[in-house]
């Protein structure tokens, strides 16, 4: 994963148009998660990421496309697991006002998840047996519908705030969101 | 900089990865559509057929059919007609059809478990749940769609997880369990995970199992070539002007 990002990320430098780079926090299905044994939610638990993205004018519908490919390092507190999501967005932004730009669009989202594959001796109604934990990784994809909105405080620097609506089409739509940083090169 | 590691500290949070499974390799079914019957016998302390599967189609949709990254969907399947009323899981594993999961209640269930789960590698599962241990049957009813939605965890291929959070922790008393943890999500995920949208029978992703050893491989010299284009184009471009 971090190999495509570099490599993303030296073809988008190189395409010598207003490059950007982007940092911030990621919400996983905050609102739609359990956090603690009272019922609490994930609404504010970031994990940290990194985007790297750039603006190309469509003027004939008076838009900007904003192509964006990310990754979210979820921190893990142990090594036994290790799960990434990396993302890329194909948005189309609209200058509501000279400093607030509307951006919506489609992404792909993809989640790897693997472990050590080790076995753990855990409780198991009056007794312990052991289970196991994965031993290869695995890859979710999700494509995504994205509403955001971003604020410019200059020509270099800017804050979005952006939501990603995932399987869209089914009963299970679980919505993420992420609050960044954005600094144009 | 303290201050500034501090607010990073503050506003990040970490993950809690902790599920399992229940073997190696997992089992699970091999499609990511499964029915749901509920065994005709009734559970003498708790409820009929028909409400157990009402339960049981409420754990589906309000819990694991609601993951996104999960590309399993539990169904509603009907009352069928068998009896597991004095069965083990063992005993009670070859009634079950191939890609489905049961669910009855069984007096062989013993002690305080509220209830069983197993998933036997051949593409069914199985859930008893304890009819003769009154706590079960003194659960409010979205403790009761908890309880068998941990179970239909077991079922389709979930261990327990060390996090006291999760739905897939082993014991469920005194704690609020209405919705799942990114931990269940990131479990659901990993067995049943979405396929990439371009995805074709005769093409892989290179994993570390798969992967070629020695030299860069095809995506690194299309990668670099694709690099040295777009960095040729735009040096051309600058010269031209």
């Amino acid at each position: 994963m971090l190999r495509i990002f570099s490599i993303l990320c030296c073809l988008m430098i190189s395409l010598n148009s207003h490059s950007m780079v982007t940092v911030g926090g990621y919400v996983p299905f905050g609102l739609s998660t359990q956090k603690d044994e009272a019922g609490g939610k994930n609404t504010f638990s970031f994990k940290p990421m990194i985007a790297i993205n750039t603006v190309m004018p469509i003027p004939a519908i008076n838009h900007v496309f904003l192509p964006e490919f990310g990754i979210v390092a979820h921190g893990t507190q142990t090594d036994e697991y290790k799960k990434t999501t990396m993302f890329f967005l194909l948005d189309v932004g609209y200058l509501l006002t000279e400093k607030l730009l509307l951006r919506y669009g489609l992404g792909t989202f993809l989640t790897k998840i693997s472990g050590d594959g080790a076995i753990v001796t855990l409780p198991n109604g009056t007794t312990t047996r052991g289970f196991y934990r994965p031993n290869e990784g695995e890859t979710s994809w999700n494509t995504t519908l994205d509403l955001g909105i971003e604020f410019a405080f200059d020509a270099n620097n800017a804050i979005r705030f952006e939501t990603y609506l995932f399987s869209w089409l089914k009963s299970a739509r679980k919505l993420s969101y992420s609050l960044s940083y954005t600094y144009y090169l | 900089m303290k201050f500034l590691l501090t607010c990073i500290t503050i506003f990040f949070s970490t993950s809690v990865l902790a599920f399992t499974l229940t073997s190696q390799p997992p089992s699970k079914f091999s499609k990511n559509e499964i029915v749901i019957n509920v065994a005709a016998n009734n559970c003498a302390q708790s409820v009929t057929s028909g409400e157990l599967l009402n339960l049981v189609e409420k754990a589906a949709d309000q819990m694991w059919n609601r993951v996104s990254t999960c590309a399993l969907g539990l169904t509603r399947g009907a009352v069928v007609t068998q009896d597991v009323t004095s069965d083990t899981i063992e005993e009670a594993l070859p009634k079950v059809p191939l890609g489905t999961i049961l669910v009855g209640c069984s007096d062989e269930v013993t002690g305080s478990t509220l209830g069983l789960g197993y998933n036997d590698g051949a593409d069914r599962g199985i859930v008893l749940i304890h009819d003769f241990a009154s706590s079960f049957a003194n659960l409010n009813e979205s403790e009761k769609v908890a309880t068998i939605a941990h179970e239909l965890g077991h079922a389709f291929g979930l261990g327990h997880s060390s996090d006291p959070v999760s739905l897939m922790y082993y014991a469920v008393g005194g704690t609020i369990r209405e919705k799942l943890t990114l931990d269940d999500f990131d479990g659901c995920t990993f067995l049943y995970p979405h396929d990439s949208p371009g995805s074709c029978s005769s093409v892989s992703f290179i994993t570390d199992e798969n992967k070629p050893s020695g030299g860069v491989g095809f995506f690194g010299i299309f990668a670099v070539g694709l690099i040295a284009a777009v960095s040729m184009g735009s040096f051309l471009n600058k010269k031209r002007r």
